[in-house]
């Protein structure tokens, strides 16, 4: 049975930097070997943004594996910025 | 999809008398104007619980085992066509007991944890407009946290089985008519 408890410390981490999903569905959290991946952020946005959609991609994903750290697979994206500070957070 | 993003306003802040309202059928000249709608972390946590939901109540506990007619009522009650103010009910109330035998210790926590998320939206929304969310994310995320925990642990080694004659990640049949997609609600997220 998928641990659920990975795919809330994703969303965790996630709300930890300002984001918010918007879009968590069955079909976004996704089971990969060991680890929980919460996909699909075409709809996350930063707190109090004006903006409708922040980015626009299928591709990317918040992978909780054993080393605990965010990996977002391409580039070119508000969130990527993100990646030093969330990799920070300590495993629980 | 948490209910107050699928219905873009604030349901919450004054449940007391959002129950009463069908009764009194109140003027909405009197209703003091609410903020416009945000999204924020509690909503996202609460489309987690619905997903949590949405599994102990599609899944069965045996394989080849036939969707079970209270369960499928049960289900049908819990994700009723997408139709928001329905599943605002479920969320204020106590979650329906006919889940699979194997479920039923994962049941319990899951619907303390749906009391927790219904009195953290009340207290939030009844405190300020727009909720002042920043204060209450963080507990609220801890006890998810402690309660799946625990669901794990009571889990043990159950599995999780599609019921004979369901597609996974499809809801039981139900009438054509009154299907909407999940997608169809994705217009409402530019705010």
């Amino acid at each position: 049975m998928l641990c659920p408890t990975n795919e809330l410390l994703a969303l965790q981490l996630l709300h930890s930097v300002g984001w918010v999903h918007r879009d968590i569905s069955p079909g976004n959290i996704m089971r990969i070997g060991g680890s929980v991946k919460l996909g699909d952020l075409e709809y996350a946005k930063k707190l109090g943004s004006d903006r409708t959609h922040e980015f626009r991609t299928v591709s990317f994903i918040i992978c909780l594996g054993t080393d605990f750290v965010v990996n977002i697979c391409t580039g070119h994206s508000p969130l990527y910025g993100l990646r030093s500070g969330i990799a920070k957070v300590p495993p629980p | 999809m948490a209910c107050e993003v699928e219905s873009q306003k604030y349901l919450l802040h004054d449940i007391t008398r959002l129950s009463l309202q069908p009764i009194l059928q109140t003027d909405d000249s009197d209703e003091a104007p609410t903020p416009p709608f945000t999204f924020n972390p509690i909503h996202d946590l609460e489309s987690l619980w619905w997903v949590w939901a949405w599994v102990m109540y599609f899944y069965v506990d045996e394989p080849g085992k036939a969707f079970p007619d209270k369960q499928a009522q049960a289900f049908r009650s819990l994700f009723p066509d997408y139709v928001p103010a329905a599943r605002l009910g479920s969320l204020t109330s106590r979650l329906d007991k006919n889940v699979p035998p194997a479920f039923r210790a994962v049941k319990s926590l899951t619907e303390q944890m749906r009391q927790r998320l219904a009195a953290t939206y009340t207290r939030m929304e009844e405190a300020a407009l727009p909720p002042n969310y920043k204060s209450f994310v963080p507990s609220l995320t801890d006890f998810f946290i402690q309660a799946l925990q625990l669901s794990v642990n009571s889990a043990g080694g159950i599995k999780l089985y599609v019921p004979s004659g369901c597609h996974k990640r499809k809801e039981p049949s139900r009438e054509e008519g009154n299907l909407l997609s999940s997608n169809s609600n994705k217009r409402n997220r530019d705010v």
